[in-house]
């Protein structure tokens, strides 16, 4: 079943328009709050109602779809009350309906779903939740994703427009001193924004820890014992879409996440999740214990610190599911497929992209002439004098030499391999941001 | 100063001085090319570390004492906020 917040003055679908934080009709040129919407829904509902029967009284057939809270209040930040593991039909209904379910492309199934305004079918994957109709350009909300046991908690509301979003990305690109001009002025495949769905979780940890740490010459141990409580953890809650990719996205405003209604999916594309909560709490409690061990470790004098000893046992106080906004903008490039993100809420890019290699070649070229020279200067004279000491035999003259061979290898060491480091970084970010699978992500849904 | 200074120096001056100038363009690269990176921080998801004991400069032994009254804190700590079982869940 699909729906439609369709306008009350024409009858057009309502998209959420970001830049007014309306629900906006392009076909009369409206523009209406949740709040107004309601109200104008709740009138029809009254006024169709034969006499003697009870309207309804829950918010949650206010609008079509699903079953929403107050739209004005903050999620709270209490804990939710707990569910058994038979009550919890998160955990126990992931798979969607078989029916209407087929095979596209051989790979990933998609339902078929009938448009409300023109009738024409719509393909939907396993986890969409809203789309476009390719025949009539309405946005589109499938509304049996959001019921019951799928409907999300909160939502981040998109607050960059589409042409923001192509703008940041523009204006980045352009600056950039080694992108490639071909990539600067790119031409845009496709912009889509989508909700991701996350999990969100707050994680309690408190330790009792050793650490083991050089002061000087010798090592010596340090005890803390020490709690941090994490608040709202996001966890990516999409397998297709790449986590290390999704990661960099971070951090989200989380603090002003609403309640969640299916109005807001409107003129968005919107994945339910597919990746449990289970497996995503596994996640997010390596990661506050990542960082609550990173915490306590700035608080060891001294270097070369070792955690020794460690009795952690995060524990999970609240779990949230949430829709979180991003915008995918795909482009070309030598016949590979880029795809940057902007964070729809805090207007923060990810992406990188090819360099210009004949430039980068340049700059090492003069770089390495200026420095090899000084460098082998430098060094030949203090090898000269380092032999020439050890040469006399003297007990300090071993130890200079010794400390001389020492800092070579440490300098040597520390320059080459964080070099390999950044390099390996680099290319990885490339690869991410090519990476088929994301780029798949965003193109395999219904064009508009 | 003879020839072997000079072909030590030059070594390892030209690998000192290679290895410092791809450090160099790898990070002019990553800081025009690679946008957006981000390794998370615990004041993204909180309010800080909250450090209840701590002592420096200690030898192996008095660490081990240490850590034996450390666990009779961390036990109170948890059984007074009751997390001996999962709180929340949808």
């Amino acid at each position: 079943m699909t729906n439609q917040i369709k306008c009350p003055g024409c009858g057009w679908t309502l998209e959420y328009d970001p830049a007014l934080g309306k629900f906006c009709c392009i076909y009369c040129n409206t523009a209406y709050t949740v709040a107004e919407l309601k109200e104008m829904h709740k009138e029809e509902k009254e006024s169709e109602i034969p006499s003697g029967v009870t309207p309804p009284t829950k918010e949650s057939e206010a609008l079509p779809g699903a079953t929403p809270p107050g739209m004005e209040s903050v999620v709270p930040s209490g804990a939710i009350p707990p569910k058994t593991e038979s009550e919890d039909p998160v955990r126990n209904r992931l798979a969607m309906p078989a029916e209407g379910i087929r095979k596209v492309r051989g790979t990933i199934p998609m339902t078929v779903l009938t448009c409300r305004s023109c009738g024409a079918e719509l393909m939907m994957n396993r986890v969409e939740t809203s789309s476009f109709c390719a025949y009539c350009g309405q946005a589109t909300i499938a509304s049996e994703r959001l019921e019951d046991w799928l409907e999300p908690d909160s939502i981040i509301p998109f607050s960059v427009t589409k042409e923001e979003a192509e703008k940041i990305i523009r204006t980045r690109l352009q600056a950039g001193s080694f992108i490639p001009d071909g990539i600067k002025n790119f031409e845009t495949e496709r912009l889509r924004g989508i909700y991701i769905p996350y999990w969100l979780f707050d994680v309690y940890c408190a330790d009792n820890q050793s650490w083991k740490y050089s002061s000087g010459r010798s090592s010596a141990y340090a005890h803390r014992v020490a709690e941090c409580e994490f608040k709202n953890i996001t966890t990516e809650a999409s397998e297709r879409f790449v986590d290390e990719y999704s990661m960099k996205l971070e951090p989200f405003n989380t603090a002003k996440r609403i309640p969640f209604h299916p109005a807001y999916l409107s003129g968005f594309y919107s994945d339910r999740f597919d990746v449990s909560d289970e497996k995503a709490e596994s996640i997010a409690t390596r990661r506050a214990t990542q960082l609550f061990d990173r915490e306590v470790m700035a608080t060891i004098p001294g270097s070369d610190k070792e955690l020794e000893h460690s009795e952690m046992e995060p524990v999970i106080t609240r779990e949230e599911y949430s829709m979180l906004p991003v915008w995918f903008l795909t482009f070309r490039y030598q016949d590979n497929p880029y795809t940057i993100l902007v964070n729809g809420q805090t207007r923060k890019m990810v992406g990188a992209v090819p360099y210009v290699k004949k430039k980068a070649a340049v700059i090492f070229a003069i770089l390495a002439a200026i420095l090899c020279p000084i460098f082998s200067v430098v060094f030949s004279y203090v090898t000269y004098f380092a032999v020439q000491g050890l040469l006399e035999g003297t007990e300090d003259s071993f130890k200079v030499f010794a400390y001389y061979i020492a800092f070579i290898a440490v300098l040597f060491g520390a320059t080459w391999v964080s070099a390999i480091r950044k390099h390996d970084q680099m290319k990885r970010s490339i690869g991410l941001t090519c990476a088929t699978s994301t780029n798949r992500f965003v193109k395999e849904r219904q064009d508009r | 100063m003879g020839a072997f200074y000079w072909i030590i120096g030059i070594a390892l001056g030209i690998a000192l001085g290679i290895g410092l100038a791809l450090r160099i363009v790898v990070s002019l690269i990553m800081r025009s090319n690679d946008i957006g990176d981000y390794s998370g921080s615990s004041r993204d998801f909180g309010n800080g570390l909250y450090v209840l004991e701590q002592k420096n400069g200690l030898s192996a032994r008095k660490v081990r004492k240490r850590l034996e009254e450390g666990r009779i804190t961390l036990e109170g700590l948890r059984s007074k906020r009751g997390l001996g079982q999962r709180t929340g869940g949808r």
